[in-house]
């Protein structure tokens, strides 16, 4: 015991223990009440003992809760120059999710790519980008790709079930646990499951360098592939290998270029210029919806759409369609005449006879070989056998010769690919050569396309020596057969003959499932990679994000395969040993390493495009600007004119049939015409939610396929909407809900390619029912239309879902009113080109008389002045073609969740743009209107007034704000939306993305919360972020700075954004006398405004 | 009654009018038999009647339970129909709930003595009804946990509320509305709380009846203050009743749906709220009077009268429909003719319209005959299916003007789903329970107003008086 140092008395220097204990007291003199509980057997709990405790509890209570484990951020210890977090990049790219090889430009955030915007300078898009494209982040960011190479057990995929697998919130009963519904299996995603074991990548690579032992008799089937080094790849792959190269994709232009071959002599894809062409007339086919290059035909087409003063007169093209069901070509039409596919050919023979023959113009008048050819098919006689109205075809040949030089015949599309698909393209071959629009808008000898280069004669010839076991080692890429080929084309039975096959895919797909290993591809984001859609212009892939998953891209496998096969190959050729320094060992030779295809395509752009185009400067600065720009284009003057005309060779109309077979299907039995969705092609990217949530442009229908019919011969045959009905040809059958569509014709019924993929993901698997079984195989190849089938009545009930319900203006359902209240007219505004000549306030004369809506009635008169901007914006509904790709845009760009099939169907989509599509006149061939409907941001705004807690507000630049964080979802400003375009989230509908999907958010936008109202914005995240631009420069924002996500992808450039105050701004120039507002009378005062929808129709006098 | 409020009022009257009560009817007799039900063993049927409610009551806890924390996509509502079942609940509820004030403001202030033997019971359902439908708007937002931020009340954020929205409007209308209701009823509660007191031989009972009584005494001082207050209560409430159903009919007038932007509401509402109301009273006092064996204060005149006022209310609601139609097709508005004409009455939502009409205006008719009048069977019915086409009404007014509104495209039909209907029953389930709690521990009748009316005042010692003092 130490003793203290300092110390008062004996005791307390002794350590006295009675002292201690007293010192240790909190009396000295202890009160009564102590004594008395000493009595009672012991003070248990005394005031100190209290404190204590308290203390201690205190104590206790602030130590129980552990801080939140630390989160270390870690930042930038360099951080890279040009990434500044916040701030995005954003790096010119091509566009993968076709062969048409748009060019985009690839906005990134913190390293990982956001949104695709198009590339305004690219020569094919020139700016615009299509739903498909806009929707490439969920194919990048697609839960389901194939993550690491395996290998399977090539089971037959007939006899793996598609089964259910566990989908998010299934814990929770209430909330309908998985929203990709399919309203048949409730609730769970479905999947196949396979046994396969995975694979390193060294081991996969030996496995298939050991089966390329020379000799071996190796094809490479591969999708349409295109650019310089891509194909060079191709070559020297060829070469080190003996690969047999054949292209084949899901859809085939094969009609056409044999068409193009026997007409021209050049077997080509032509480039066709719809910005050249005042007249278009289409057979059968859907350029705008699924054409080859549909970006860049709706670009085109919708720049002659638009009015323009040609000599003192108002004038756009014209658009003519002859169809046997309503495409969004068709719907687009000012003149649309339903014709059976079987007699599309002799329609089209008979607008060539009446030139030639009856009006004898055209330089083949008099040329007796095309006399013959034509000569049956006289107008009178073909109208008769196709049930056109007479004079119809004088009508269009007189329109088409007075615009000839300025027009085209299109008739390139799967409805009308029946037997005589290939004549049919000659025909209108002729029609273009008689008309003078070869070398105008058709360019068949110049720049051609080389975006669909498949082929299914080659692929079926392909299926013919796998099945003669003259295969190998079968690699495929980019396309998926087993999907894609009806099964009388035997693709199946054939490939068990192949002993080796090898599947490059982004995922396990019908075709990967029958592999015997399957290498994961990556996405174009990911990957470097060139394009060359069009000879002569040259496209640039760079990657904006690493990958993802444990995946190489298809050209790093193609050469690692080759290179364990040969380790010479694709390896750096050592650079000359420099001359070593006096006294100084000889350097020792750098050893070869292996190439990339980063290297590789550097090196072949140095070679070829940058030595062969004698470039001013350095390579690096060349490559540097190609890159920055995304694509080389160099010869883009000589690009603008298409190649010399080709001269038409007479003979090729000697296979046409030399009379007119007027058998119509009869009685019960259809025509079927197989479609293409414009949203989901041949299916590949089918698992794609936005594609499959946004609505078909023509049915408004999503998350299925359907048995589309007229309602008439439904009513004929007793059948209603969704009925599942069976149809068979040859040996397919297919059972297909019903959908009863305005527009079919009566003797015609139509089903959608591209559905009910089997291996397609969570998402797209068992969605929709599979089309291609119905593909015939004849001689003439794969035909898709023209099989006579029979309907056969299996269930009802089925439903379908659309987001736009009820929707008729002019067309009376069974319960909804026959409108005779002009309704429309409050909506829609339109004329005809006749009377808006003579009179340019026509159509919107009405609106006109009753004057300005700015002087009537303001709520906020002096109060909201928008002293800076106030954001507008015009809709040119003579241009918008329904193609959705805003709608696309917008859901990429504002992260609108997906709802799925079921709560569709509750009305719950939550899309902020949707294009409203109207029928007017009759049912049978109604003419359709498409408006782009979205928040008006109206000022005398009717959701302002009637929100309790201010959650949406105008604010000082004219936009009708929404504040997520205020809104408690009374719900009652979209009751009171007259235009419906708010949108509430009824659950937590941002909870089921299923990782890495997150990563596709746009992080300048809220993602919304369950109880939430949302809407369109005008992109508030942009405007902010352009008028932060312009600040920062201290200059004023221009018109034209700030783009609008729709405006900014619009194909076709309906969209116009720009600031009211700003008279010259674009946007006020279009409003014209023809711009209208929707619902105006109802003195809401919206900021959008339409232009009135002209129709280039022959008038009636 | 003090004895000289009545005698200064009613004495020129009393003379008059009928007898309300059975001569013989004692003062002790009237405590009796009304207090009865507390000190009774709960009959079989009580206890059917509340675990079948508090049933349906649990029932609607789950369902606010699964919506809360699921989402309100378990209902109906969709898009262009935001607002469904809950809304037409709430109108509904508010509905049913004005009858009650009326009966005893108005007819307080009218001076119409057959009142009380039904004033109690249907203020006692005035407040349940309003606390029903004050359940409806919480839950029909999409953050019911934030719907404190519709009240404005100073806070850091400096956040307001928009006074513009009629919903704001409807905050401080209903929630105004039930405290002056509650406050009335426990008003007039007081004395016959003190009756209770003075009867009740249980000590806990006795002391929670004798906390409620106030320590009421009966002595002229207390009769002085009561009457100024009640009077003054009954002032209060009467603009209330007119005010509160024209607040909540905004909620639809002051929009621009057609169908809804209608400046006949107010009235309109009103005169259906009370159509609704009276009918439920007579509903609850048919079953009341039976299972309590209150025959004798709840006499068939009683019925009688309240089935007159429903069919004038009837009436008017009849010609307000009448009105609307017309009006549509009068101003020429193709969208008006379309959801006042064609969607309500021959569209898709024609069976609602027309189960409209059929219970509202054409079944009320039948009150013409005073037979019908005084048969309790056939106004049992005729109350029921009025409220069902009250409710439809409501329905009618919500649901089929938003489903179709400008644009075609957007049109939708609204379903309600069986959360919708559960949610219905959880209320009515409340509704009961409260009802037959209150059925049990409180005098259904104002006992000391019947002691009021019970003879002819003029000369006599004040009956209250002497009981009080006894």
């Amino acid at each position: 015991m130490s003793k203290n140092r300092y110390w008062t008395t004996l005791s307390e220097f002794d350590h006295d223990p009675e002292v201690e204990k007293l010192r240790g007291e909190e009396f000295l003199a202890k009160p009564e009440e102590y004594f008395q509980a000493l009595k009672k057997g012991g003070l248990q709990f005394g005031r100190r003992d209290f404190l204590k405790w308290s203390t201690g509890a205190l104590a206790l209570a602030t130590t129980a809760c552990t801080r939140k484990p630390a989160e270390k951020i870690i930042p930038y210890a360099q951080q890279p120059p040009e990434l500044i977090p916040g701030v995005a990049n954003y790096y010119a790219s091509t566009c993968r999710e076709c062969s048409a090889g748009c060019g985009i430009l690839l906005r990134t955030r913190e390293g990982r790519p956001v949104k695709v915007e198009g590339n305004p300078l690219h020569p094919v898009n020139r700016g615009g980008v299509c739903a498909r494209g806009q929707s490439a982040l969920l194919n990048l960011y697609d839960p389901d790709r194939l993550r690491t190479p395996v290998q399977l057990q090539r089971d037959p995929p007939s006899t793996a079930p598609l089964t259910k697998i566990k989908g998010e919130g299934e814990d929770n009963n209430y909330f309908p646990p998985n929203i990709w519904d399919t309203g048949e299996d409730r609730g769970l995603r479905m999947t196949i499951n396979v046994p396969l074991k995975e694979l390193g990548w060294d081991e996969a690579d030996k496995q298939i360098a050991a089966r390329l032992k020379p000799g071996a008799k190796v094809v490479l089937l591969t999708g349409t592939i295109h650019g310089p080094a891509r194909t060079q790849l191709l070559s020297d792959f060829a070469a080190a290998t003996g690969a047999h190269h054949v292209t084949y994709d899901g859809l085939n232009p094969d009609a056409l270029v044999a068409a193009q071959q026997a007409s021209y002599g050049t077997p080509v894809v032509p480039r066709f210029f719809f910005d050249k062409a005042e007249m278009i007339v289409t057979f059968g086919a859907d350029p705008l919806g699924s054409g080859i290059s549909k970006v860049e035909y709706l670009r085109g087409y919708g720049e002659l759409r638009k009015l323009r003063t040609v000599d003192g007169k108002a004038q756009m093209s014209r658009l003519v369609s002859f169809e046997p069901a309503m495409t969004m070509t068709g719907m687009n039409a000012d003149s649309r005449y339903l014709v059976q596919p079987q007699f599309l050919l002799p329609v089209a023979l008979g607008v060539a006879h009446q030139i030639v023959v009856v009006n004898k113009q055209s330089k083949f008048a008099g040329n007796a070989q095309v006399a013959h050819a034509l000569a049956a098919f006289t107008p009178d006689a073909v109208e008769t056998a196709a049930g056109l109205e007479k004079g119809t075809i004088a009508q269009v040949a007189t329109a088409l010769w007075k615009n000839r030089g300025q027009g085209l015949i299109w008739a390139t599309g799967v409805p009308g690919a029946t037997e005589t698909q290939e004549q049919l393209e000659i025909v209108a071959a002729f029609l273009n050569a008689a008309l003078e629009n070869e070398g105008v808008t058709v360019d068949g000898s110049g720049s051609v396309s080389q975006q669909a280069q498949g082929s299914n004669a080659a692929m079926l010839s392909l299926v013919q020596a796998m099945r003669n076991k003259a295969v190998d080692v079968l690699i495929v890429y980019g396309t998926n057969p087993a999907f894609t080929l009806p099964a009388g084309a035997g693709f199946r039975e054939a490939l068990a003959n192949v002993p080796y096959v090898v599947t490059i895919s982004d995922r396990l797909d019908e075709t990967a499932l029958l592999s015997n290993v399957a290498l994961p591809a990556l996405h174009g984001m990911e990957s470097w990679g060139d394009a060359e859609p069009q000879k002569g212009i040259y496209g640039l892939v760079q990657p904006t994000i690493d990958p993802l998953f444990n995946g190489r891209s298809f050209e790093d496998s193609l050469m690692s395969i080759t290179r364990a096969a040969d380790p010479k190959r694709f390896m750096t050729t050592p650079a000359a040993a420099s001359k070593p320094a006096a006294g100084a060992p000889p350097a020792p030779a750098e050893a070869p390493k292996p190439l990339s295809f980063y290297d590789y395509l550097r090196q072949h752009w140095q070679n070829e495009i940058y030595a062969k185009n004698n470039v001013a400067g350095s390579f690096d600065d060349f490559w540097t600007g190609a890159l920055r720009q995304g694509f080389f284009d160099p010869n883009a003057q000589q690009r603008l004119k298409p190649g010399s005309p080709r001269s038409f060779n007479a003979a090729a109309l000697a296979g046409l049939p030399g009379s007119l077979d007027n058998s119509a299907a009869s009685g019960d039995s259809f025509t079927l015409v197989l479609t293409v969705d414009p949203m989901i092609g041949d299916g590949a990217h089918n698992n794609n939610a936005f594609l499959l949530e946004i609505p078909d442009p023509v049915s408004k229908i999503d998350w299925d396929n359907y048995l589309s019919i007229a309602p008439k011969s439904a009513k004929r045959l007793g059948l209603q909407e969704g009925d599942l009905v069976e149809i068979t040809v040859g040996d397919a059958t297919v059972k297909a809900p019903l959908h009863l569509q305005p527009a079919v014709h009566p003797g015609v019924v139509t089903l959608g390619l591209g559905w009910g993929r089997r291996a397609a993901g969570q998402v797209g698997a068992g969605i929709g029912v599979d089309a291609f079984p119905l593909t015939q195989i004849t001689k003439a190849g794969l035909v898709y239309s023209g099989a006579s089938v029979q309907l056969k009545k299996v269930g009802s009930g089925y439903q379908l879902v659309s987001p736009q319900g009820n929707n008729y203006i002019n067309y009376s359902h069974d319960w909804v009113t026959p409108e005779k209240e002009h309704r429309g007219e409050e909506i829609i505004h339109e004329t005809t080109l006749v009377q808006i000549q003579s009179n340019p306030r026509a159509g919107n004369e009405a609106a006109l008389e009753r004057g300005n809506s700015a002087d009537m009635w303001y709520l906020w008169d002096g109060k909201h002045n928008f002293p800076r901007h106030h954001w507008g914006m015009t809709v040119d509904l003579n241009s918008c073609t329904g193609c959705n790709a805003c709608v696309a845009a917008c859901y990429a760009e504002n992260n609108i969740p997906v709802v799925g099939k079921d709560q569709v169907w509750r009305g719950r989509s939550m899309e902020w743009i949707r294009i409203d599509r109207y029928f007017a006149d009759d049912t049978e061939n109604p003419v359709v209107t498409n408006q782009p409907m979205l928040c008006q941001q109206c000022g005398n705004a009717g959701c302002e007034s009637v929100c309790p807690v201010l959650a949406t507000v105008t604010n000082d630049e004219g936009l009708n704000v929404q504040v997520y964080n205020r809104c408690v979802g009374t719900r009652f400003c979209s009751n009171n939306c007259v235009y419906k375009a708010r949108r509430f989230n009824f659950y937590e509908y941002s909870r089921v993305r299923s990782s890495p999907l997150e990563l596709a958010l746009n992080p300048d936008v809220t993602v919304r919360s369950m109880g939430v109202m949302e809407k369109c914005t005008f992109c508030v995240q942009r405007i902010n972020a352009g008028e932060k631009r312009a600040q920062a420069l201290g200059v004023p924002v221009k018109d034209g700075d700030i783009k609008t996500a729709c405006q900014q992808t619009c194909p076709s450039q309906a969209i116009y954004f720009g600031d009211m105050n700003d008279e010259k701004s674009a946007m006020m120039q279009a409003r014209t006398e023809r711009s209208y507002r929707a619902l105006e009378f109802l003195n809401f005062r919206p900021s959008v405004s339409y232009l009135t929808k002209i129709r280039n129709v022959e008038e009636q006098a | 009654m003090s004895d000289a409020h009545n005698s200064g009022h009613h004495s020129a009257h009393a003379n008059m009018e009928p007898p309300i009560y059975r001569a013989d009817l004692t003062l002790t007799d009237v405590s009796r038999d009304i207090n009865a039900p507390i000190w009774a063993k709960p009959t079989g049927w009580w206890w059917g009647a509340f675990l079948t409610s508090f049933a349906l009551l649990l029932l609607g806890v789950y369902v606010i339970w699964v919506q809360l924390h699921v989402g309100l996509g378990i209902l109906g509502l969709r898009r262009p129909v935001m607002w469904g079942s809950y809304i037409t609940d709430f109108v509904f509820w508010v509905g049913i709930g004005h009858a009650g004030t009326l009966i005893s403001a108005i007819l307080f202030l009218f001076r119409q003595r057959w009142r009380t033997a039904i004033n109690r019971s249907a203020e006692a359902m005035t407040i349940f009804a309003v606390m029903c439908a004050g359940l409806f708007p919480l839950l029909h937002i999409g953050r019911t946990l934030l719907c404190y931020w519709l009240i404005p009340y100073p806070n850091q954020r400096h956040l307001w509320v928009n006074f513009k929205s009629p919903l704001i409007w409807d905050v401080f209308a209903v929630s105004t509305y039930f405290t002056i209701s509650l406050l009335f009823w426990y008003q007039g509660l007081i004395p016959d709380l003190a009756t209770v007191r003075d009867m009740e031989t249980r000590p806990i009972a006795k002391a929670i009846y004798g906390f409620f009584a106030q320590k009421w005494k009966g002595t002229a001082r207390d009769w002085l203050h009561y009457e100024a207050a009640y009077g003054l209560f009954a002032a209060i409430a009467t603009p209330l009743v007119l005010s509160v159903h024209s607040v909540v009919s905004s909620d639809f007038a002051v929009s621009s749906i057609p169908g809804w932007h209608d400046t006949i509401f107010p009235p309109y509402f009103v005169a259906g709220a009370i159509f609704s109301g009276f009918a439920m009273v007579v509903t609850i006092l048919v079953i009341l009077r039976k299972a309590f064996r209150l025959e004798e204060y709840i006499t068939m005149d009683h019925l009688e009268v309240m089935n007159k006022i429903i069919l004038a209310t009837s009436s008017i609601v009849t010609y307000s429909y009448l009105v609307e139609i017309f009006m549509a097709w009068y101003n020429g508005s193709p969208f008006e003719v379309h959801t006042y004409i064609w969607i309500r009455f021959f569209g898709p939502y024609a069976w609602a319209g027309w189960t409209t009409v059929v219970c509202n205006c054409i079944l009320p008719n039948l009150f013409w005959f005073k037979k019908i009048r005084r048969n309790l069977f056939l106004m049992f019915l005729l109350s029921i299916t009025t409220n069902i086409g009250m409710w439809f009404e409501r329905y009618v007014i919500i649901v089929t003007s938003l489903a179709q509104d400008f644009l075609p495209s957007s049109w939708g039909y609204f379903k309600v789903t069986a959360w919708d209907l559960a949610m219905f029953a959880g209320s009515v389930g409340l509704f009961f329970v409260l009802f037959l709690l209150f059925a049990r521990f409180v005098p259904t009748i104002a006992i000391a107003e019947v002691k009021g009316v019970l003879r002819k005042p003029v000369g006599e010692a004040s009956p209250v008086l002497e009981e009080s003092n006894a």
